[in-house]
C-alpha cells in the first residue's frame, strides 16, 4: 500500500499525466520478453524429473509462471478503465534527473576514488544542485554530515567502506 | 521450560550491556527512520542488516525488530504533527491525530499513541510468550507439504492482498511476485551446486543480496518520488511539554480501543497479510462503527487514534510468531529479520524454541525492553523529532543515499550490491508509478529458496507425485484459500464490468431513441 503524497500546490504545470494501463501493458510486454529469456536459460539447465529434480526444474516453473503473469498484466491493462499517474516536468523533472545522473556518477567513481571522497563530493554537489537558495551552506553541511557518517561506520562500527584504487 | 520460566530466563540474558544498548539504539534509530521521509522500516532495517553480522544473532534480531517497532512510533509522530504519515500503517493516525494537534492537543495525541503502543506491544508479547511454544509443538508435526503450502500459498495470498494498486488486476499482483522468485533463483542451485543465471560472474554465485534489493526498491525509489513533489507547506504543529498529558476523559476514551486494537492486531499479525497496515485500518472502522458519536471521527476523536495505533503495534509483534515459529515472513521487514538469522546460521522454525531456547527467549524478553525504551524516550524526545522533520530535503536526500550505498556495499564488500541497489531503485520507481506491488517482490526473493527446497523435498519423498502437495489437511486448506482468492478476483472483476456496462446503458438507449 503506498503512502499518500501531500498535495502539491500549483503542481499542474510541473507534472504531466500518463495513461497507466497503457504503460502497464508496455511493462507487461517487456516482462514477457524477459521471462521468455529466463525460461530459455532455465531450459539449458538439467531439469531432471519430478521424482529426481534437477537444477533447472524450479526455474522452468518460475519462468512459465512469469510468462503467464505478464500475459495477465497485458490483457488486464488493455481492458482496464482509465487511470493516470503523474510524471514530473520542468524543475521537478530536472531535480529527479540531476539526482539520478549524480547517483550514476557516484556509483561509477566509488571503486576508483573511495567513499571518503565520493560520499562528501556527491552530497555537496547534490545539495548544491537541489537547494532553492543558500546552496553553499547546504553543500558544506551535507558534505560534513557524510564525512561524519563515514567516520562512524569505519571507526566505531568497524564497517568496511569502498576504498580508492591507490 | 514453561513460558514464564522461559521469559525469566530470557530476561536474565537480556539484561546485559550489549543487549540493552542494542535495544536503545534500535528503538531510537527506528523512530528516526519512521520520522524521516524516504526510508521506512524496510529500507532502514536493510541498512542495519550488515551491522548485525558483527554481533550475535539475538542482537541482530533486536536491532531489526527495534527498528520495526520504532518506525511505527516515528511514522505516527509525523502523522500527528505534520498530517503526513511516515508509513502506510500510520495513515489512520492522520485522520484524528492531526486534527487533535491542530486543536492544540498534539502532546496528548502523542502520549495516547505511546501508551497505546506500549500496552498493545506488551499484551502481544505476553500472547507470543504463551502461544509460541504451543505453535512450535504443533508445527513440529509439519512436513515439507505443509511448509510448501505455507510458503508458496502464503506468498501468493500476500501478493494478492498487498500486491497492487486497487483495480490493477491479478497480473499486477503476480508479476512482481514472479520477478522476486526469479531473482531468488540466481546463484547456486541446492541440488547439485550448479550455477544458475550467473553468466560467468562469480560475484553472482551468492545470489542477489536482500539488503541491496530492499534499499533500492523501497529507499531509493521513495526518494525519487519525494523529489518530484513540491516542498510540503504543512506546518509542523508545536508541542508544549506542559500539554503532554492527556485529560482523564481522553484516557477513558482511549482505554477500550487500546484493548480492542491489541487483540485485533495480534491475530492479524499471524496471517500472511500486511498486518500492521490492515489492522490499523480495520481497527479504525471498528471504532467508528462501535462509537456512539461516529460523526466525531475525522475531527479529533480519541478512539479513532487509540485503536488503530494499538492494532498497528500489536500486529508488529504478532507477526513475529510465524517468523520465529515457522520461518515465514509475511512482510518485507520481517523478511530482513529472517535474513539476519539465516546469515548467522540459524534457521527459524518450530525447533527454535527447543533447540535454541536462549536465542528465542532472549529475543522475546528484549522486545519487552525495546518496548519500554520506546515508551520512555519517545515522547520527551518529540522536540528532536520535530527538528529532524525540518531538515531541508536537499541535504537529507543525498545523505540517505550515501547511507544506502554504504549499507549495500558493506554486506559483501562488493560493488555489485551497490549496482543492484541502483538498478532496483529505478525498478521500484517504475513499479510504483505503474501500480505494481513491491512487498511480494521482496518476500519472493527471501522465501523463493525455501519454496524451492520444500517443493524438491516433496517431490523426492513422493517420487514425483504432484498430488502429494495437497495430501495434508493444512495444505489443502491453504490451497483452497488460494483458489478462493483467484475465483473471488474473477467474480469481482466480472461484476465490475457488468456494472460499468449497465451504467452506460441508459446513455446508449437514450441515443438510440433520439436517432429513431
Amino acid at each position: 500500500m503506498s503512502v499518500p503524497r501531500p498535495e502539491s500546490s500549483g503542481g499542474e504545470d510541473e507534472t504531466f499525466t500518463i495513461d497507466v494501463p497503457r504503460w502497464r501493458a508496455g511493462a507487461g510486454a517487456v516482462g514477457f520478453l524477459l521471462f521468455v529469456g529466463y525460461l530459455l536459460e532455465a531450459m539449458r539447465l538439467d531439469p531432471g524429473s519430478l521424482s529426481d529434480p534437477g537444477p533447472g526444474l524450479f526455474p522452468i516453473v518460475i519462468g512459465t509462471g512469469g510468462i503467464v503473469s505478464t500475459g495477465f498484466v497485458v490483457v488486464e491493462a488493455l481492458r482496464a478503465s482509465r487511470a493516470t499517474a503523474t510524471l514530473p516536468k520542468g524543475r521537478r523533472a530536472k531535480d529527479v534527473i540531476f539526482l539520478l545522473i549524480g547517483l550514476f556518477a557516484a556509483v561509477l567513481l566509488l571503486p576508483i576514488l573511495g567513499m571518503y571522497i565520493v560520499g562528501p563530493v556527491y552530497t555537496a554537489a547534490t545539495a548544491w544542485g537541489l537547494a532553492p537558495r543558500h546552496r553553499w551552506r547546504g553543500a558544506i553541511i551535507g558534505a560534513a554530515v557524510v564525512l561524519g557518517v563515514c567516520f562512524v561506520f569505519t571507526e566505531v562500527l568497524q564497517v568496511r567502506l569502498p576504498t580508492p584504487i591507490w | 521450560m514453561n513460558p514464564l520460566e522461559g521469559f525469566l530466563y530470557g530476561l536474565g540474558l537480556s539484561l546485559s550491556p550489549e543487549i540493552l544498548i542494542a535495544a536503545l539504539a534500535a528503538g531510537l534509530a527506528g523512530t528516526l527512520i519512521g520520522v524521516l521521509p524516504g526510508l521506512g522500516p524496510v529500507a532502514g532495517a536493510s541498512l542495519l542488516l550488515p551491522i548485525t553480522f558483527a554481533y550475535e544473532p539475538s542482537i541482530g534480531i533486536i536491532l531489526i525488530m527495534g527498528v520495526y517497532m520504532g518506525a511505527q512510533y516515528g511514522g505516527s509522530t509525523t502523522s500527528i504533527l505534520l498530517g503526513i504519515p511516515g508509513e502506510a500503517s500510520a495513515i489512520p493516525a492522520t485522520f484524528d491525530g492531526y486534527p487533535m494537534a491542530k486543536r492544540g492537543r498534539a502532546g496528548a495525541a502523542l502520549v495516547i499513541v505511546a501508551i497505546g503502543a506500549f500496552v498493545a506491544s506488551t499484551l502481544a508479547l505476553l500472547a507470543v510468550t504463551v502461544s509460541a511454544p504451543v505453535v512450535s509443538q504443533f508445527a513440529t508435526k509439519f512436513t515439507s507439504v505443509e511448509f510448501f503450502a505455507l510458503t508458496a500459498g502464503g506468498l501468493f495470498l500476500l501478493a494478492r492482498i498487498s500486491g497492487a494498486q486497487v483495480g490493477a488486476g491479478i497480473g499486477a499482483s503476480l508479476f512482481p511476485m514472479f520477478v522476486g522468485l526469479g531473482l531468488a533463483m540466481v546463484g547456486t542451485d541446492p541440488t547439485q551446486g550448479e550455477f544458475r543465471y550467473t553468466f560467468g560472474q562469480i560475484d553472482l554465485s551468492l545470489g542477489f543480496d536482500l539488503a541491496s534489493v530492499a534499499v533500492g526498491l523501497y529507499g531509493v525509489s521513495e526518494l525519487l518520488m519525494m523529489l518530484e513533489e513540491r516542498v510540503s507547506k504543512n506546518v509542523v504543529q508545536p508541542v508544549k511539554v506542559r500539554e503532554l498529558a492527556p485529560s482523564k476523559t481522553e484516557l477513558r476514551q482511549a482505554a477500550f480501543p487500546w484493548l480492542r486494537g491489541s487483540a485485533l492486531g495480534f491475530f492479524m499479525g499471524l496471517l500472511p497479510i500486511p498486518s500492521a497496515t490492515m489492522s490499523a485500518f480495520t481497527a479504525y472502522r471498528i471504532e467508528q462503527g462501535m462509537s456512539k458519536t461516529p460523526e466525531k471521527f475525522g475531527k479529533g476523536a480519541v478512539p479513532g487514534l487509540a485503536g488503530p495505533e494499538a492494532a498497528n503495534a500489536s500486529a508488529a509483534v504478532g507477526s513475529m510468531v510465524p517468523v520465529l515459529m515457522l520461518g515465514l515472513p509475511f512482510s518485507a521487514t520481517l523478511a530482513i529479520a529472517i535474513a539476519a538469522l539465516i546469515v548467522q546460521g540459524i534457521q527459524p522454525g518450530p525447533l527454535l524454541v527447543t533447540q535454541q531456547p536462549e536465542l528465542f527467549w532472549t529475543v522475546i524478553a528484549s522486545l519487552f525492553i525495546v518496548n519500554i525504551v520506546l515508551f520512555i524516550l519517545n515522547v520527551p524526545l518529540v522536540s528532536i523529532w520535530v527538528r529532524v522533520l525540518r531538515t531541508p530535503r536537499h541535504i537529507l536526500i543525498p545523505v540517505i543515499i550515501v547511507f544506502a550505498m554504504i549499507g549495500s556495499f558493506s554486506v559483501n564488500n562488493n560493488m555489485l550490491d551497490v549496482y543492484v541497489m541502483l538498478a532496483m531503485g529505478i525498478v521500484g520507481y517504475i513499479f510504483r508509478k505503474l501500480g505494481f506491488g513491491l512487498a511480494a517482490l521482496l518476500v519472493g526473493l527471501v522465501i523463493g529458496p525455501l519454496i524451492e527446497k520444500y517443493f524438491l523435498q516433496s517431490m523426492l519423498v513422493s517420487h514425483g507425485d504432484l498430488t502429494y502437495l495437497v495430501s495434508s489437511p493444512v495444505a489443502a486448506i491453504i490451497w483452497i484459500a488460494v483458489l478462493g482468492s483467484i475465483v473471488w478476483t474473477a467474480i469481482s472483476g466480472f461484476r465490475k464490468r457488468r456494472k460499468r456496462a449497465t451504467d452506460e446503458m441508459p446513455v446508449v438507449i437514450g441515443k438510440m431513441s433520439e436517432e429513431e
